[in-house]
């Protein structure tokens, strides 16, 4: 038990690096800005904060090195005891409730864990060439490290927090966090309103999730997943209809945090934040807490099916699947028509996220029906998704940074430093980089098709996995509600595979669209590791998965057996026996049709083209850029009608989300703020006024009889011996 | 041989009139005095209780009370000649620079 | 008479850590009186040295020399405290448990006076902790000068009373121990009046300003009058009992069938006796005035080693001697109570407005004594019920709630004396006589500020810092109680119950108000020392030994509220220790 225990301590350390780290930075900041040395050589603080975050992956690597593969059931460690005491329950016995910090260790938390402390890392090498090298964030780098900091504290705290109370706390240090990184150029109007906006729609989920842990609370009378997970439910009869409220209530509440339909408004306003965040909290670690959080009620759905209570929650499973699917095909459709690069990239990143809550949706349904072995396919195959999807978008995302930068950079070179009037995210003004951006476009084009689903690359497989469980779920199961989500997640594929390809196409294929777009170099540094590293983590998916990383190839077979069943499995829908499901076979290649060659062919036809004479695209993109040259001369068709048509146009308006919202709350909510302001204004202050001057001037009274003379003083003692001998006597 | 209750009547009466002294006069050191007297009853007290039960610690206690008294003395006048030394009074009137 | 059964060679050496310190008393006498004095023979020309007196040597004339000797004093007796603790334990970090009794008379009824046991190690540690803080604190406080001229009489003075200083604070600490380990009443009285003693002169000590002798005098005045009413009071249950001793006094009391005047009367005097010593209303008046008239270490030692002797009186009084058989309800809870709840609100109220940090902090400490009668209320309350449920500790109730007590008592000494401290280091500029003292410090001393806001946050109660750990025990103690079926169905009290619960569930409501009180004055020091400006943005004076003593008390305040497990164990150790007396 030794070293175990020792390496749960280290478990217990990981948030607390990044945390004890903060303070240095913001402190050495404060009095340091402006110098040489700590501009050059500590970069503002990201050398620190690089450090830190080193440190993290390396005790997530120790961690995740020592668990791998055996935690499937979880395992809940008190590091820290800090007040133990008992809470009566209504039932008349009580629980012992501890307030400490632990940390909870299975399958889910590791794979979360590595996917944090490691795009954390490669995010903060990032941000060294993309913040530093800004005019615009000159000395107060530091602050953003901080912020950074905290971040990853939130995240990588709120994985391993082993009660729901503490992943609320986390969660809403992040929560904090992303409003602060969100709004990191406050002295932007738009920058300003989109981080209160997230924070105000991120909170309209975390009420009702609160609430939701609240029951849960009442419930179990404990939040501790131990207890929580390991009720033996035929002892303790639990009211299934209050537990369905307390799941549906904190649905809500990931609802919020991963943007999902109907409080998805914020995400694609939050690109306002530095790119770098965009990555981090917006694509690759805070919109995954939602995802956690779901993740986490799998047991209790497990447990409920297993102590008898079969199909009790498959309610539940039901509404997160069809959030999931309304989200994937609305968000996709939102895409097709969006201009800026990371406002694709943002509801792409609705999209995906969609996937996984529906894919959960499927495992939670089969959990509860008492089905755990394909429960566990299922979750296997969203958390498979939910890994194949950071690695994906994080780099996206940094690849989409690195072409802004570079825009920006030609912009400032050529406009001598005026910025008025261009935007250097909108893609219309690009077109034609493939040659002058080798890596990014490289980068681009294998996270592009790892998220569209090209067979093979990296999110092939699992989104493969999610529909086929979803339609599974839907076909074999009888419900017949998911059926809109599978069909859904069907579409979505198709149309994932068009705005995905649109992007890229109109980036990096084609003419420069402007004299901008000619002259964009790929020189920052610091900028092309991470891009390089991901490009392998994305294209090699697979080989992560058949690690048992998550439990999706769960035989513990050699690499290539598991390779060759997963093909089998996923191309020809052949299960164990070696029994071809047709339906599944025909499900299959309609999805990779769809995906892979008519969404892609679509795109090409209306983005793509030859570079510019003489200008030669690396290889590794070249092939892309030439195929779609001969696309486009072969099938390109005027989509003007379409384009201009009122639903291109409601797309575009994000099908009046916004706008919605923005109506009730000038109709509704505000006349309610003003009303509770004044009274707030009037009454609340006056009271508590009152209070303040009242306790004021009885606390000016009272010290009067502290009259300063010793003989009152020997009166009062003479005083108080008849009090007590009055008291004491008249009591008997 | 005089009945212990009696002598422990007289202790009441000594503690009252100790105690109103205590509070009712205003130089010190007769408020010290009044002191004396309600540890005097004390000692009284012990005294008769000793003779009542017979026992040995009763004395002893008597005894004890009595140095304290004394060391309490001492360091009261002590107290108080700082206080002369600086007030030029020993009435307890008039303290009244702390206060509130 | 009465013989004496002294000390067999074992039990001498459980004594260690008080022989340690007499002979601390001792060195600081003798050292500090060392001199080139001569005995001429008589009728010769011989002249031998006779030590004492005279010049002192050029070695002991430095006047720093006897705080480094009251400092080792109590440093060594500490390490003592810690070798003669754990016999009989196989892990020292199990709490204190060893007991041995030391004192036994041998006369007709053999009668134990001084016992060791968790109890009394506790405290003693806990005093001569506080002892070492104070006695650390005051070394650069008092005007020395390593080299004075001859014709410098002030100064001479000034140098010698450095001795007496330290020889008091030592003294009192001996009669500290005395209380801590007595089984017998008078005894304890002894100790008390071997400690309040050299607290009087202590006052009093700072003679030059008028102030300070009319703190002295006030406190020792009021001080003394209670403790001879509580003397009385000891004789009167003397009178009824034919003996002093604890276990007498109880079996006494518990074999009485209908009320009599003599113990009744006997009791409340007594408890004014304490109640002074805990600053009780309404014994509390001259609190605020000895604690702004005497220097700030040796309020911090009103506030916390004074406070502490009187609560071991009371709970030697009211848990041992008079916590009556289980299901009848003891007499003094409702007085008690009702006491508690006018001590906290008073003492809150009053420092709500005060303008005078000392006073305020006075003032506050005033109520925390309230929380603590209360908890002691509970208790009463527990029994009266005969509530016998544990808790999932396998603690019962009343063992909760004097550990949470005896919890709060000891970490009293680590931000009450951190908060004395800092004052004291405002001192070294100017004295403090009003919150302006305080404006800005946080401009001009971050890391004091810092301390100084932790420590009001410790005092209001605030997670996660040790003000917290024992605020919080007590509630859960007293509520536990409180809500207790079998109380509130065999409810024998005067009061009814109310909202299903017994009535002491409003001593714990009580407590919550005043914490929210409390929590705007103690809020309103972060204010002024972050928010307000000063006058000067120089930094304070450097007296590093006062800045080491303030930064232990904040790292202890903030360590016993993260990581109490040990303290926890420890008093509630301490707890059963005082009830298996019994």
């Amino acid at each position: 038990m030794g070293s175990e225990i020792s390496v749960e301590f280290w478990v217990a350390t990981i948030p607390f690096v990044p945390l004890l780290t903060f303070p240095i930075i913001l402190f050495l900041g404060q009095y340091f800005n402006g110098k040489d040395w700590w501009k050059n050589i500590l970069k503002e603080g990201g050398s620190i904060s690089l450090m830190s975050m080193g440190i993290v992956l390396i005790l997530t690597s120790m961690v995740v090195a020592q668990f791998i593969g055996e935690m499937h059931n979880g395992q809940g460690l008190d590091i820290i005891d800090w007040i133990t005491f008992d809470v009566l329950r209504s039932d008349g016995m009580t629980n012992g409730v501890n307030l400490g910090f632990g940390i909870y260790i299975d399958h889910i938390s590791l794979m979360l864990l590595f996917v944090a402390s490691f795009l954390c890392f490669l995010i903060n090498w990032f941000s060294i060439g993309y913040m530093n090298t800004d005019k615009i964030n000159d000395n107060r780098n530091h602050r953003f490290y901080a912020e950074f900091l905290i971040f990853c504290s939130g995240m990588l705290g709120m994985v391993l927090a082993d009660n729901f109370l503490w992943l609320f706390i986390f969660w809403e240090i992040m929560g904090l966090c992303s409003y602060l990184l969100i709004g990191f150029y406050y002295e932007k109007p738009s920058a300003a309103a989109a981080a209160k906006k997230a924070f105000l729609t991120t909170r309209v989920g975390d009420v009702f999730l609160m609430i939701g842990l609240i029951i849960m609370w009442n419930i179990y009378g404990s939040l501790e997943f131990d207890i929580i997970f390991g009720w033996d439910y035929f002892t303790n009869p639990v009211d299934m209809t209050l537990l369905k409220t307390s799941l549906i209530l904190m649905f809500i509440g990931a609802v919020g945090k991963s943007a999902q339909f109907p409080l998805h408004v914020w995400l694609p306003d939050a690109m306002e934040g530095p790119t770098p965040v965009s990555a981090l909290i917006h694509a690759a670690t805070m919109v995954n807490a939602g995802l956690y959080l779901v993740a986490r009620m799998f047991p209790i759905f497990i447990g409920t099916a297993g102590d008898g209570l079969v199909g009790e929650l498959a309610d539940v499973a039901i509404i997160i699947a069809i959030i999931g699917g309304i989200t994937a095909f609305m968000a996709a459709g939102i895409a097709f028509v969006q201009n800026d690069i990371k406002k694709v990239l943002a509801y792409s990143t609705m999209s995906q996220l969609a996937y996984i809550f529906t894919g959960l949706g499927a495992a939670l349904w089969f959990a509860s029906k008492g089905k755990p072995e394909l429960a566990l396919f299922a979750l296997g195959a969203s958390l498979f998704h939910l890994f194949n999807h950071a690695m994906a978008k994080g780099m996206l995302f940094m690849a989409s940074g690195s072409v802004i930068h570079e825009m920006h950079h030609a912009h400032h070179h050529i406009s001598h430093g005026e910025h008025e009037g261009f935007d250097a995210q909108d893609m219309t003004n690009m077109g034609g980089l493939a040659s002058k951006l080798p890596i990014t476009s490289t980068a681009m084009a294998a996270g592009s098709m790892s998220i569209i689903g090209i067979p093979l690359i990296g999110g092939f497989w699992s989104k493969e996995g999610i529909i086929a469980k979803i339609w599974k779920a839907a076909i074999y199961d009888g419900g017949y509600l998911l059926f809109i989500p599978a069909i859904l997640l069907l579409i979505s594929a198709g149309m994932t595979g068009f705005y995905m390809s649109r992007m890229w196409f109109m980036t990096f294929a084609g003419k420069p669209k402007t004299k901008v777009a000619e002259h964009v170099h790929e020189e920052t540094p610091w900028i092309k590791f991470p891009l390089v590293i991901l490009t392998f983590m994305t294209l090699g998916g697979i080989v992560f998965a058949s690690l048992h990383f998550v439990s999706w190839v769960s035989e513990g077979h050699a690499f290539h057996y598991d390779l060759i069943h997963e093909m089998k499995h996923a191309f020809l829908a052949m299960d164990k026996e070696g029994v071809i499901d047709s339906t599944f076979l025909i499900l299959t290649w309609a999805t990779i049709g769809l995906s892979s060659i008519i969404g892609p062919i679509i795109a090409m036809s209306l983005y793509g083209g030859n570079l510019k004479d003489g200008e030669n695209a690396i290889p590794t993109v070249s092939w892309l850029v030439k195929l779609s040259g001969m696309v486009k001369n072969r099938w390109e068709f005027d989509n003007s009608t379409l384009a201009n048509s009122g639903l291109a146009e409601a797309l575009r308006r994000r099908l009046y989300f916004d706008d919605f919202y923005d109506w009730i709350c000038i109709k509704l909510i505000v006349p309610i703020g003003i009303g509770a302001a004044l009274f707030d204004k009037k009454g609340v202050d006056g009271v508590i006024k009152g209070i303040e001057s009242g306790s004021q001037s009885a606390s000016t009274w009272i010290r009067k009889l502290t009259t300063g003379s010793a003989r009152d003083y020997i009166m009062m003692v003479a005083l108080g011996s008849l009090i007590f001998v009055g008291l004491i006597w008249g009591m008997v | 041989m005089i009945d212990p209750s009696w002598v422990a009547g007289l202790g009441v009466i000594i503690f009252a009139i100790g105690l109103w002294g205590a509070f009712t006069r205003k130089n010190a050191i007769i408020v010290l005095m009044c002191i004396e007297l309600i540890l005097n009853a004390v000692n009284l007290n012990f005294v008769a209780g000793a003779a009542h039960f017979g026992d040995e610690l009763g004395w002893m206690y008597a005894a004890f009370a009595i140095a304290i008294a004394a060391a309490e003395v001492a360091i009261g006048l002590a107290i108080f000649l700082s206080l002369y030394s600086k007030h030029a009074t020993i009435s307890l009137d008039g303290l009244e620079l702390l206060k509130n | 008479m009465a013989a004496y059964d002294v000390l067999s060679i074992d039990g001498g050496l459980k004594l260690l850590p008080e022989i340690v310190l007499l002979a601390g008393i001792l060195a600081l006498f003798f050292i500090t009186n060392l001199g080139d004095a001569k005995i001429r023979i008589p009728l010769t020309r011989l002249r031998i040295p006779a030590l004492l007196g005279g010049n002192r040597f050029k070695w002991n004339s430095d006047p720093r020399i006897p705080g480094i000797v009251s400092v080792f004093t109590l440093i060594f007796a500490i390490g003592m405290l810690i070798q003669t603790l754990g016999d009989d334990c196989a892990d020292i970090m199990k709490g204190f448990c060893s007991e041995t009794t030391i004192l036994t008379t041998t006369g007709k009824n053999p009668v134990h006076l001084l016992k060791l046991d968790s109890f009394s190690r506790l405290f003693e540690l806990m005093f001569f902790l506080a002892l070492l803080l104070v006695s650390a604190a005051s070394l650069n406080r008092l005007q020395a000068d390593s080299n004075p001229s001859n014709d410098d009489l002030e100064q001479l003075l000034d140098n010698r009373r450095q001795v007496d200083f330290y020889l008091l604070l030592l003294i009192s600490g001996l009669g500290m121990t005395v209380v801590a380990m007595s089984m017998n009443l008078f005894v304890l009285f002894i100790g008390l009046e071997l400690a309040s003693l050299p607290i009087y002169v202590l006052v009093a000590f700072h003679k030059e300003s008028k102030a300070g002798s009319e703190a002295g005098v006030k406190y020792f005045i009021t001080g003394a009058i209670s403790s001879a009413v509580g003397l009385y009071g000891m004789s009167l249950l003397y009178l009824w009992s034919g003996s002093l001793q604890l276990t007498v006094l109880e079996a006494a009391w518990a074999s009485m069938d209908t009320p009599e005047a003599l113990p009744l009367f006997g009791i409340s005097l007594l408890l004014v006796g304490f109640g002074f010593k805990i600053s009780s209303v309404p014994f509390h008046f001259v609190a605020p005035d000895a604690y702004s008239g005497a220097s700030s270490p040796v309020a911090a030692l009103l506030a916390t080693a004074s406070k502490t002797l009187g609560f071991i009186g009371l709970m030697r009084i009211l848990m041992i001697v008079t916590l009556p058989e289980t299901g009848e309800t003891a007499v003094w809870m409702f007085a008690f109570g009702t006491l508690s709840v006018v001590t906290m609100t008073w003492g809150n109220l009053a420092a709500l407005g005060s303008e005078n940090p000392k006073r305020m902090l006075a003032y506050s400490s005033v109520a925390h004594a309230g929380y603590m009668m209360a908890a002691l209320v509970a208790v009463a309350a527990w029994k009266s019920g005969s509530y016998t449920e544990t808790n999932n500790n396998g603690l019962m109730a009343a063992e909760l709630i004097i550990g949470a007590i005896i919890f709060h008592l000891f970490v009293l000494i680590s931000f009450k004396i951190g908060a004395f401290m800092v004052i004291s280091h405002l001192e070294t500029e100017d004295d403090v006589t009003d919150m302006s003292s305080l404006h800005g410090l946080a401009k001009r001393e971050p890391i004091i500020a810092t301390s100084m806001f932790v420590f009001m946050l410790a005092l209001a109660g605030v997670p996660p810092l040790a003000g917290f750990m024992s605020k919080f025990l007590m509630v859960t103690g007293i509520v536990q109680v409180a809500s207790a079926d079998v109380l509130v169905n065999n409810n024998v009290d005067l009061i009814p119950t109310i909202l299903g619960m017994h009535w002491t569930f409003f001593l714990a409501i009580a407590i919550f108000i005043n914490s929210a009180i409390s929590l705007y004055y103690y809020l309103r020091i972060g204010v002024l020392m972050f928010f307000e400006e000063s006058s000067t943005r120089l930094p304070l004076p450097k007296v590093s030994i006062l800045r080491f003593v303030i930064f232990v008390c904040a790292i202890g305040t903030v360590f016993f509220g993260i990581n109490s497990d040990w303290l926890v164990e420890t008093v509630t150790n301490a707890a059963s220790a005082l009830f298996a007396d019994s």
